[in-house]
């Protein structure tokens, strides 16, 4: 969900006089605008389904506009100290076909990484972000052998095994206060999402992307925060998607669930927020059960209510708490942030944090982690 | 106001032409000094503008071999090392191809890299307006400044024809830096460009000049120099724009000084004024004195008025200064333009200190000048006032022991300037007791010349003549120092114009010794005096393989930064013919170029005095593979720089640097070869796009000879500028004196004389004094000469010259003299003699 925000970052961050001031004033209405600065070149579009091939879907698309990486994870210390995380690398093209040219640094392909740990136990929350080029080796991705790096953060296969079409892979990055080192390994097959992997955003043809996610990967390793060394474990989530598109004009943000509950079965749901603050009928997700095999969510399966609101120390009101009913599921879950402020205050701000679940599920309790994103506010 | 201070105004009021030609004294003094003050002040400021925003925020850079830094050093220290706030810079010049040859600096940055260095490229309300897109992803793309794109008459998307290292390249304009007031002055001369674009702009593909770095310990400074490769340094940011003002040190200060020497003569022009003003006044004084005012209030009236002369000159000196400041700025950007470095200076700088400095000078030194004469003032007897000849009598008393204190001086300033130093402002020093030696002796002089032209005058021009000349010395506490304001003016003249010849034939000598080739091929420099534009080494080999060349030089020239210094280091690739071009100054000629074959070097005589070496001295250089050590072969005679140069064999450089590409090259073309034939085969090899600049020996000999005249010029302007000053001088002094002989002259002309004899009188008098202040800036002339060339320029440069005294000034010293005094003559003695003796006698 994410392909809006990175466009419009770099938008922001390059072009614009005063970022914060833009996303201040005008509040996320102008995504489509801003969007519109870059143009649109005759990048790929994805019109039709496509058959994904591993692993050369998992390195990089540079046909299309944007394309990311998405990890997070929750992850507790063997003390129950519990911890979340966000790692997601984006890839930007500035057009499509690269110009012959003599220097190593010549790139049509940015890259800017997002990076946040949540210490849930502590209240805090740690967040950074970086910029760069594919030129001179500084960033780039492949899908043989697997790596997406924006300098020394970086996702590299570490072993010639795969499971579920996915090498073991290892997460790093570091920052001066804090640094996660992860193997991750699925525990499940990929899940195309929407249409056979075609996740149609607007009714526009080509305003969809190519969406394939990992939603159980068994996670271990090391969180180190300010000095202190945490060996910890849990599961993360991944994301791919790659596309060329847009918000639609009447669109506005998007609220988007990641849900990994303790019976082993996980849910994605991403609401499209209109202008007008009702819910686009392109809302969607998808139910992932116990053994991986997948069934799409819609707008009208769902019935999603906020229940509690958070002020950021920005200015802007963020939804902090749900209720996501799925009634044909007999699924009823109460979200709760594990912390409140986990703002992204980067280049461009949203809010994107660790949550708790609890509720019932066939009647019978229900409890789980995962992750939510909320842009357009 | 009281009675006195309204006395002591109307008396200035009612002497306008005394009281403005005093004014105008002081204000030409200051206005020189401040002038050239706000002329460097400016062209530092600028450069040291365009070196901060070029070098932004960062603490230290990393230097890299003469190659630069590879590309993948820089990722190694990103990524294997995680250094965050690192950014790479390719920086480089530009000169536009249209008429005016503006030049602009090519800064080449990683734009994702400089959030934490450049303010203009990244967040705190600045950054692109301009397409990303072009400016990343299209070849030859740069951003400017709103100011620049305005001054080229071009807007966004359009294209700009520049010359990079002699090759003709067009830009593309991508879009604006925005500008805020503090940047806007450092950001007008930059172009902005992706470190990609400016790798293929610069031929620098795979390499960046330097990386920026933050470093906030000491700790991180020595991890850091623990990664580095041989070769590599790092510096502190700030030391390349201070190397670079180091080699300006010498050229300011010089100026400075010749300044101060207009200031001086100034300083004479205001003591005389005052000493004028107090001995009109005698009779007015001595009434004053006599109702009851005391001596102390007489001299705070006069001091006053001093100080009043003083800021209204002061403040006149400064708004002139600013007018010939903007003048002089042009030639001071052109002579650093033509040795140093790059800059462009567009605005007038002034700095407190230069407003401090020029007050106090134009008001104090006023004041001081006016103490005596106050003093005197305060002295005058009610009774003695009417009587005027005294105080000349009590002068020509005084002169023998004016002219031993006179002798004292010149020996105490002869001592100064004898003591070893390289301090130039002691050498400058020096000269102040020999110039005040000479003023005191001027009244015996005046004596001597009088004793022996007044029986000439007498019979060249009859009684008339004898009555001029005797009435000089009859007039001495006056004519003295109006002659002595003439001699200094002049002397200057004499000495800076000597020196200048000196300097020049020794240059062109040399010149003509070292270019001993026949045709001359670099790439077009940006400046002058150097080259600092490459030429491939497949040219080389090309003009080798051609028909009619017999024998070929080459060099090359780089750079060296090290310990916060700048060397100049140049491998020569020389043919033995060439050898005898080189005079050695120290080292055994028959041995010297055995030595350098086998790797020694030959040091330049300002570089060996600078750095305190000499034959047989070990001289440690970084190359590019560490530091190694070079044994001093010979010290060889150079004016081509005056920040020294080091010569090494080109075979020996090519093991310790990976430099490719050379600097110039020379040829010597077969017999029965036109030396024009060759010259146009070798403009046309084909050559990539490399512009070549192919001179034979006597353009290039007499386009060196230009560059040399016109580092000259500033001075050549200053000499004029003080000859104004004491113009002005002897005008007004000579005035005064004349006018004031009123009534002297009034009872000669009630005598019978007539007022054609009256003007004869005026005017032969002045003649001769000008004559005698000629007769003392001779020797003074010669003597300040002299000091420039044996010691000024000796111990600012480390150079020898040969020093030559041209008959054709001396002439004109001569000549401009006695113009002075004849133009100063004419208004005085035209008024005197319309001057009816019945008004001239009336006193009351």
């Amino acid at each position: 969900m994410k392909n809006f925000l990175f466009i419009f970052s770099l938008v922001v961050l390059l072009f614009a006089c005063d970022d914060k001031k833009v996303i201040d004033s005008e509040k996320g209405v102008s995504l489509s605008k801003a969007m519109g600065e870059v143009a649109d070149e005759d990048f790929s579009k994805a019109v039709d389904k496509r058959k994904f091939v591993f692993p050369d879907d998992h390195g990089p698309h540079p046909a299309f506009r944007t394309e990311w990486w998405y990890f997070t994870g929750n992850l507790s210390a063997g003390d129950g100290k519990e911890f979340g995380y966000q790692f997601t690398i984006f890839r930007t093209a500035l057009s499509k076909e690269k110009s012959e040219r003599n220097s190593e640094w010549n790139s049509n392909q940015i890259y800017m990484a997002h990076f946040a740990v949540t210490d849930i136990d502590g209240n805090k929350f740690y967040f950074d972000e970086r910029f760069s080029r594919e030129g001179n080796n500084l960033a780039g991705a492949q899908a043989s052998p697997f790596k997406v790096w924006v300098e020394d953060w970086q996702i590299i296969q570490i072993q010639n095994e795969v499971l579920f079409d996915l090498p073991i892979i290892n997460v790093r990055a570091k920052t001066e206060n804090f640094e996660i080192d992860f193997i991750l390994e699925s525990v499940k097959p990929f899940v195309l999402q929407g249409d056979e992997g075609l996740s149609q955003k607007g009714k526009q043809p080509g305003n969809a992307s190519y969406y394939y996610s990992y939603t159980r990967l068994k996670t271990e390793g090391k969180i180190i925060l300010e000095g202190k060394e945490f060996f910890v474990n849990g599961f993360s989530w991944m994301d791919r998607e790659w596309s060329t598109s847009a918000l639609s004009e009447d669109q506005k943000g998007w609220d988007w669930f990641a849900l990994q509950l303790d019976d082993n079965t996980e849910i994605m749901y991403y609401q499209m927020r209109k202008k007008d603050g009702t819910s686009d009928v392109f809302s969607k997700g998808v139910f992932v059960d116990e053994t991986g095999s997948s069934q799409l969510i819609k707008k009208d399966d769902v019935v999603l209510e906020v229940n509690d609101y958070w002020e950021s120390p920005t200015g802007e009101k963020y939804p902090s708490g749900w209720n996501l009913q799925i009634p044909s599921k007999e699924i009823d879950l109460k979200i709760t942030p594990a912390v409140r402020n986990q703002l992204m205050d980067v280049a461009i701000r949203y809010w994107e944090g660790s949550v708790k679940i609890e509720g019932t599920k066939s009647g019978s309790k229900t409890a789980g982690r995962g992750y939510v994103e909320l842009t357009g506010y | 106001m009281n009675s006195l201070t309204k006395s002591s105004l109307r008396y200035l009021i009612k002497h306008p032409w005394q009281f403005g030609l005093s004014v105008l004294g002081i204000a030409m003094g200051v206005a020189i000094v401040v002038s050239i003050d706000i002329a460097n002040f400016s062209s530092s400021k600028a450069f040291d503008l365009s070196m901060n925003a070029v070098a932004g925020k960062a603490t230290h850079q990393i230097i890299g071999t003469s190659e630069g830094i590879p590309d993948s050093f820089y990722t190694y220290l990103r990524i294997e090392k995680g250094y965050k706030n690192i950014a790479p810079v390719i920086e480089s010049y530009v000169s536009l191809v249209d008429t005016n040859k503006k030049v602009f600096k090519l800064l080449g940055v990683d734009f994702f890299a400089e959030r934490p260095f450049r303010d203009y490229l990244s967040g705190a309300g600045v950054s692109i307006d301009g397409e990303l897109k072009n400016f990343l992803t299209k070849p030859n793309s740069i951003i400017l400044s709103q100011e620049s794109l305005k001054s080229l008459g071009k807007s966004i998307g359009d294209t700009i024809a520049v010359l990079i290292n002699g090759t003709e390249r067009n830009l593309f304009i991508a879009g604006l830096i925005t500008e805020d007031e503090q940047n806007k002055s450092a950001l007008e001369n930059l172009f902005i460009a992706d470190i990609a674009t400016a790798q293929e702009l610069t031929n620098k593909i795979g390499a960046i000049d330097y990386i920026d770095i933050i470093i906030s310990n000491e700790d991180e400074e020595v991890k850091i120099n623990n990664l580095l490769p041989d070769g590599f340094a790092l510096q502190k940011s700030g030391s390349r724009s201070q190397t670079a003002e180091q080699m300006l040190e010498a050229f300011n200060i010089n100026l400075t000084s010749l300044s101060l020497l207009a200031l001086i003569v100034g300083l004479f022009l205001i003591y005389n004024t005052m000493t004028f003003s107090v001995v009109q006044r005698k009779v007015l004084i001595g009434t004053l004195r006599s109702i009851g005012v005391t001596s102390n209030e007489i001299s705070r009236i006069i001091l006053r008025e001093a100080v009043i002369i003083g800021i209204i000159g002061t403040i006149f000196g400064f708004t002139i200064a600013y007018f010939i400041s903007k003048f002089l700025i042009v030639f001071i950007s052109q002579t650093i333009n033509d040795l140093y470095y790059v800059v462009s200076v567009r605005e007038i700088y002034i700095s407190p200190m230069i407003i401090v400095k020029g007050a106090s000078l134009g008001i104090i030194a006023t004041i001081l000048s006016a103490i005596k004469p106050a003093k005197e003032a305060s002295r005058v007897h009610p009774r003695s006032a009417m009587i005027r000849s005294e105080q000349e009598s009590s002068l020509l008393k005084k002169v023998p022991a004016m002219s031993i204190a006179g002798v004292v001086f010149i020996v105490i300033g002869a001592v100064v300037l004898y003591i070893p130093s390289k301090n130039i402002w002691l050498s400058y020093f020096g000269i102040l007791p020999i110039i005040i030696g000479f003023a005191l002796s001027t009244p015996v002089i005046i004596i001597i010349v009088e004793k022996i032209f007044s029986p000439v005058y007498k019979k060249l021009f009859g009684i008339t003549g004898k009555m001029a000349s005797r009435s000089i010395i009859q007039n001495i506490s006056r004519t003295y120092i109006a002659i002595a304001a003439l001699a200094l003016a002049v002397a200057a003249t004499v000495g800076v114009g000597t020196m200048i010849s000196s300097f020049r034939s020794t240059v062109i000598n040399w010149l003509e010794a070292r270019l001993n080739a026949d045709v001359f091929i670099s790439a077009p420099s940006l400046i002058s005096r150097r080259n600092d534009a490459v030429l491939s080494e497949d040219i080389l080999t090309k003009i080798k393989s051609l028909d009619g060349v017999k024998d070929i030089n080459f060099y090359r020239e780089i750079e060296i930064f090290q310990e916060g210094k700048r060397y100049h280091l140049i491998a020569t690739g020389l043919s033995k013919r060439s050898y005898s071009g080189f005079q050695f100054k120290e080292g055994d000629p028959d041995e010297v170029w055995n030595l350098f074959e086998n790797g020694e070097i030959f040091l330049s005589e300002p570089f060996a005095y600078k750095y305190d070496l000499s034959v047989g001295s070990v001289l440690n250089l970084k190359t590019d593979y560490g530091k190694k050590d070079f044994r001093v072969a010979g010290i060889y005679y150079d004016y081509a720089s005056d920040q020294g140069l080091i010569t090494i064999h080109y075979d020996h450089f090519k093991k310790y640097w990976k430099t490719e590409g050379v600097s110039g090259i020379s040829i010597f073309v077969d017999d029965g070869y036109s030396i024009n034939t060759v010259k146009e085969k070798i403009q046309s090899i084909e050559t990539n796009g490399q512009q070549l600049v192919v001179r034979t020996y006597k353009f290039l000999r007499d386009s060196s000879i230009e560059i040399f005249d016109r580092t000259f010029l500033i001075a050549k302007v200053l000499q004029i500028l003080s000859v104004i000053v004491a113009f002005i001088g002897i005008l007004s002094s000579l005035m005064s004196l004349q006018l004031e002989r009123k009534r002297e002259l009034g009872i000669l002309r009630a005598n019978g004389l007539l007022p054609s004899q009256l003007f004869k009188i005026v005017n032969l008098q002045t003649l001769l004094m000008g004559f005698t202040a000629g007769v003392l800036a001779l020797p003074l002339g010669n003597i300040l000469a002299a000091i420039l060339v044996y010691i000024i320029n000796k111990r600012s440069f480390g150079w020898t010259m040969q020093f030559e005294i041209l008959p054709s000034i001396m002439i004109e010293a001569m000549i401009v003299s006695l113009a002075a005094a004849l133009l100063a003559g004419i208004y005085p003695g035209y008024k005197m003699s319309k001057t009816s003796p019945a008004n001239a006698l009336r006193e009351e």
